[in-house]
């Protein structure tokens, strides 16, 4: 890990005790505690396209999220906040730089290993739910685990179903549960496998304000009570600052970063950021 | 996988009936000319030669072509006649007991009052030399063989349904043209496997001349020599008469009977129904193959799902053939049930157009279902 970006904000005390300052950053590099980090990019570029068609996503990234950390990702829409995430987990890879997992480098792995990696050590919450029509909620939460193949256990399952408060509805289809139950299972399924890290894009954002703080709750307890890494995509200042972290996007870049942010600091961030 | 594609399935019944109906149409076809196929193909049986050991008929492949040009092979049907001196070369061969030489001619009878004699369910009465009733046998019931040549022994049959007795007059048509007879004698077949043909028998010396085949036999039946097995018997017939001649055992006996015209169709109906099965497999496939892309680009999205789930694009692959899996085996089951009420129509619809012989029908033979099937399992995996 001697490759990892170091400290540039001249604190020493962690981000936890950083405080809420906004902190607008000369160099792209945004550093979690490096020893911890369970996801990191290096350098990253991403380039979608060729030629004159071509649009830079990410422009030169380096970002680290440190175990049990909930950071979330903010910027103007186009800022790669989703490609950030993709590249992250191992969904899309980088044009160039590196995202090391352990010891491999995730961009030459085949997209075998790399879907395998995926299943095992990472988890997923997308803003539109993303649960199989056919599937009961039991059916896919235990989904990841099946297509690992391994006999999901049922009281697993149950368990995850338990935690995200819908145990009533394990034999429920997607059709028959409301938005903020599907967004459960959801977070029931990418929770199950108990991933090194949940990555969630906008996972609130089809979601009615109640719905979504439940959903945010839930997010907040895995990390809290469980250790879980978090690394949320959201538009919204509330949701935002139910992180540990903050990181802004601009055009591709790190744009800074605030530590147990309030609403109002990530609201006026995002206004001084153009969105 | 298998397991999240059958729920698939079911789920999306709907949407995977377009191909379930396509896969279950194209089975139901091809399982349905090939029961008719394999009617057609089954062994035809000994039909009149039922009291035969092996039958002699001319080859029916015959050389076309002349000098270097030779080569090309072509068979005929019926085979041409045999010279009645083959009758007594085949009855030299070490291992046969009798030799009969056979004729089956056209022969319309007409009873006193000039009605015609029929037989419901036999559709042709065929005239025979008396020595021919042995091959089935035919066994006189009453009278006596016919003596000289104005003299007939009639089916039973069809003194029954004529009310036909001994010493009765009868008008027969034959090739030599309409003839009075006395009827002789009545004679029933012992062991008739066609009951589609009955029989009226003259002398043998005149059926030649009434038949107008004089030194001619359409073939010659065989009985063996006692101890001798059929097999050894036809052995020794094919060594014995060289490649002149074709050599059946009983169980095909059948094709060397001139007076079974089916012989000469088989050919023709198996190529159509080989057609039309074809055609059949053909469309189904293109119409399994659209429908299926149709319902993957649908689920498009569901796929993308998966795959972020989890699913490597092999474990996809797996999970849309078994879906194909699914559906083949619902539509292949469908369209083996429904070939059988279906190939009941094509039969009758053939044997209405005179492609095919009365009586034809689906034989309950497993192997077209078993083909058919797992050219659903083809029609439906392939268009990945």
């Amino acid at each position: 890990m001697t490759s990892f970006n170091t400290h540039t904000h001249g604190h020493s005390d962690g981000p936890y005790l950083a405080g809420a300052e906004v902190r607008p950053m000369r160099a792209a590099t945004v550093v979690s505690l490096a020893a911890d980090a369970v996801v990191r990019l290096d350098s990253v570029t991403k380039v979608y396209g060729s030629g004159a068609q071509a649009v830079t996503a990410l422009d030169g990234v380096t970002i680290g999220f440190a175990a049990g950390e909930f950071t979330a990702v903010m910027g103007p829409s186009g800022s790669g906040k989703t490609t950030l995430l993709q590249v992250a987990a191992g969904i899309d890879r980088p044009t160039s730089g590196q995202v090391p997992i352990g010891d491999t480098e995730l961009g030459r792995m085949s997209e075998r290993r790399l879907t395998v990696l995926r299943r095992r050590r990472v988890g997923f919450v997308f803003q539109s739910f993303n649960l199989m029509g056919s599937l009961t909620a039991e059916q896919n939460v235990a989904l990841p685990l099946r297509l690992d193949g391994r006999r999901p256990k049922a009281t697993a399952v149950r368990e995850a179903l338990a935690r995200v408060g819908l145990d009533g509805r394990a034999r429920h289809r997607p059709a028959e549960l409301s938005g903020g139950q599907q967004q459960r299972v959801a977070i029931a399924r990418a929770l199950v496998t108990r991933p090194e890290v949940v990555f969630a894009d906008e996972p609130t954002g089809a979601l009615d304000r109640r719905s979504g703080r439940a959903v945010l709750d839930l997010l907040r307890e895995a990390v809290d009570g469980f250790g879980q890494t978090l690394v949320m995509v959201t538009h919204d200042p509330a949701a935002a600052a139910r992180a540990d972290r903050v990181v802004f996007l601009a055009d591709g870049r790190l744009a800074g970063q605030l530590q147990r942010p309030t609403v109002e600091q990530v609201a006026g961030y995002m206004t001084r950021l153009g969105d | 996988m298998l397991a999240v594609a059958v729920r698939t399935v079911r789920w999306r019944l709907v949407s995977f009936a377009g191909a379930i109906v396509a896969v279950a149409l194209g089975v139901s076809l091809v399982a349905a000319t090939g029961l008719l196929m394999a009617s057609a193909l089954a062994a035809s049986g000994a039909g009149r030669f039922a009291a035969v050991d092996a039958v002699v008929q001319a080859n029916p492949a015959i050389t076309v072509g002349q000098g270097d040009a030779a080569g090309g092979v072509a068979t005929v049907s019926p085979p041409p006649r045999l010279p009645a001196g083959l009758v007594a070369r085949v009855g030299a061969v070490r291992g046969v007991g009798r030799a009969v030489g056979d004729l089956a001619f056209p022969a319309v009878a007409f009873g006193p009052r000039g009605r015609l004699l029929s037989v419901p369910g036999a559709d042709r009465t065929e005239g025979h030399g008396w020595a021919s009733a042995q091959l089935t046998p035919y066994v006189l019931v009453a009278g006596r063989p016919p003596a000289g040549a104005g003299e007939v022994v009639i089916d039973a049959r069809l003194a029954r349904h004529g009310r036909v007795q001994v010493g009765a007059r009868l008008i027969v048509v034959v090739p030599a043209g309409p003839r009075e007879f006395r009827v002789s004698g009545i004679a029933v077949a012992q062991d008739q496997g066609d009951r589609t043909q009955t029989a009226v028998f003259f002398s043998d010396v005149a059926a030649p001349l009434l038949a107008r085949t004089a030194g001619q036999v359409n073939a010659v039946g065989v009985i063996a020599a006692p101890g001798v097995s059929p097999d050894t018997l036809r052995a020794m017939l094919s060594a014995g008469l060289g490649s002149g001649v074709q050599v059946l055992d009983r169980g095909h006996a059948a094709a060397a009977d001139a007076g079974d015209p089916w012989a000469a169709q088989r050919a023709d109906l198996l190529a159509l129904l080989a057609t039309v099965g074809a055609a059949a497999a053909i469309v189904a496939i293109f119409v399994v193959a659209s429908t299926f892309a149709f319902t993957v680009t649908q689920r498009r999205r569901e796929l993308a799902l998966l795959r972020t789930v989890g699913a490597t694009p092999r474990q996809l692959r797996r999970m849309i053939a078994g879906e194909a899996l699914v559906i083949a085996v619902i539509g292949g089951a469908v369209g083996c049930l429904a070939s059988l009420p279906l190939a009941a129509p094509i039969a009758g619809g053939l044997v209405g157009h005179g492609a095919a012989p009365e009586g034809f029908h689906a034989s309950g033979n497993p192997v077209p279902f078993a083909i058919a099937f797992a050219a659903g399992l083809f029609i439906a995996e392939v268009r990945q």
